[in-house]
């Protein structure tokens, strides 16, 4: 008997099944009842309801939330910000090689790699079968792009132990864009120019980064020459 | 562009490059469509080293400061200047603004809808160069109009300033004044140019392709020295010299409507 009689009516035996299962506190176990109880139920399922089960990443709608406060964000500071798409190369054959549950492993430890790669703002998320997105808020064009490299190595030297006591290793593209400051840009628009990057990626032969171009404004060379070459042979 | 819309045209008056005659331009073109019934107020925004009371002679009591930080009443601070328009003075030295924490900004942009309700245009006065400052200020405008010399450095920080504006902003139309020509024609001549360069590099996806508009040249006139030592108008001081007649060309191409981006 799960569900507390102050709540009479109230089925609360599935979402602490749930809630259990996942890992979380168990409500009951701190003499919870009542509202308090069901306040803590209805915490623990939005908990849920935000994370990846297997890596414990946020999962795609903690990120598209994210990612839309954070495009706000960037539209009212004018601090940019980046997003990056990380997709594991060649995952298939991971799965068709060691099977599933090594899929899984695997998965599990990109997870980590790209966990531990971030600074404390930054949000990883899983948002499909092999592929991972994160929000970099308040970045530079340069840091965003050392960041990706980082994260993209990281996951190189990671390596998920099967059962057998065999390593795996994998390596990620990454496909990165800049959302331009003072502009509120729509968050769908801003994946799917990461997205174009991430296939020059994997068109690139994997395992590196692509990054949007317009990372810099600094004026280039090219430029420079052509406004340094203004004729002027007919000023005094 | 996310402009915010005021009921007043905000009219940005930026440079790549310092000394260039950014605060000169702002002043004189100030009066000169105040001449011609516009409401205008001047805006000192350049918030590290503000000049715009000094080049028009004015002592504020109270600045920008005192009304970003609550101290002061916008209406005690904006002061009258000689030329019929308003002036909203900002302190010199404020090195607590040289990085906006996101309640200034918040501040100055409701402040500038606050001013919008009352002038038909609100000239902003920003600092030169690309620092963040500047480009939140420019940011908050309707249009910007860049002041350059013919100096090849000048010209390559104006297109710097064209590059970010194009950039970071999405800006699709820029007016162009240029100062201290030698010769008649010069201005539009290295407007053309500068055009060539922002068409040669600055594409979509990376840039907002734009458009210049040369709205005027003024000349190397020797009453601008002159009017700025005595710290007065131009317009007031030598209203025939050929410096102040440019102006008040540029604030009849000013005052009759904004740039369009389409050509």
């Amino acid at each position: 008997m799960d569900h507390s009689p102050e709540l009479p009516g109230v089925n609360l035996e599935e979402a602490l099944r749930l809630l259990r299962q996942s890992g979380q506190r168990d409500p009951l176990a701190d003499g919870l009842g009542g509202v308090a109880l069901l306040q803590r139920v209805i915490d623990g399922l939005c908990e849920l309801s935000l994370r990846d089960g297997l890596t414990g990443l946020p999962n795609r709608r903690h990120l598209t939330a994210t990612l839309e406060r954070e495009l706000d964000r960037v539209a009212r500071t004018g601090e940019p910000a980046a997003v990056l798409l990380v997709d594991i190369d060649r995952f298939k054959q991971v799965n068709d090689t060691y099977g599933h549950l090594a899929g899984d492993r695997v998965l599990q430890a990109v997870g980590a790699a790209l966990g531990q790669g971030l600074r404390s703002m930054d949000l990883a998320a899983r948002t499909g079968g092999e592929e991972f997105a994160v929000v970099l808020p308040n970045v530079s064009p340069a840091s965003a792009r050392r960041i990706a490299e980082r994260l993209r190595e990281r996951i190189a030297a990671a390596s998920a132990t099967l059962e057998d006591a065999r390593a795996v290793r994998v390596t990620a593209s990454i496909g990165g864009a800049l959302a331009p400051a003072w502009e509120r840009m729509d968050p769908e628009r801003l994946i799917a120019l990461a997205d174009q990057h991430l296939y020059v990626a994997k068109s690139r032969g994997r395992n590196c980064v692509s990054f949007e171009h317009a990372a810099s404004s600094a004026v280039t060379p090219q430029e420079r020459a052509m406004l340094l070459a203004f004729p002027r042979g007919r000023r005094p | 562009m996310n402009t915010p819309a005021f009921a007043a045209r905000i009219v940005a008056i930026t440079s790549g490059k310092g000394g260039v005659g950014k605060t000169f331009v702002a002043a004189n073109l100030a009066a000169a469509l105040a001449r011609a019934g516009h409401r205008v107020l001047v805006m000192d925004a350049d918030l590290g080293l503000a000049n715009l009371d000094i080049v028009l002679n004015l002592t504020p009591k109270e600045t920008l400061h005192e009304v970003l930080t609550g101290a002061g009443e916008l209406d005690d601070v904006i002061l009258q200047a000689p030329g019929g328009f308003s002036v909203l003075p900002a302190g010199s030295g404020m090195v607590e603004y040289s990085r906006l924490g996101e309640d200034v900004r918040e501040r100055l942009r409701k402040l500038l809808r606050k001013i919008g309700e009352r002038f038909d245009l609100v000239l902003i006065d920003t600092g030169a160069g690309i620092a963040d400052v500047v480009l939140y200020v420019n940011s908050l405008a309707d249009e910007i109009l860049l002041v350059t010399t013919p100096e090849p450095t000048a010209l390559a920080d104006a297109y710097a300033t064209i590059k970010v504006l194009s950039m970071q902003q999405r800006r699709a139309c820029v007016d162009l004044v240029i100062n201290q020509v030698r010769k008649s024609g010069e201005g539009r001549t290295l407007a053309t140019q500068l055009q060539g360069v922002v068409d040669r590099f600055l594409k979509p996806p990376a840039s907002q392709p734009v458009k210049l508009r040369f709205v005027g040249e003024l000349p190397n006139d020797p009453a601008v020295g002159r009017s700025v030592r005595r710290r007065a108008l131009l317009l007031e001081s030598s209203p025939e010299s050929p410096a102040a007649r440019a102006i008040e060309e540029i604030a009849a191409v000013i005052g009759r409507a904004p740039a369009r981006a389409a050509t």
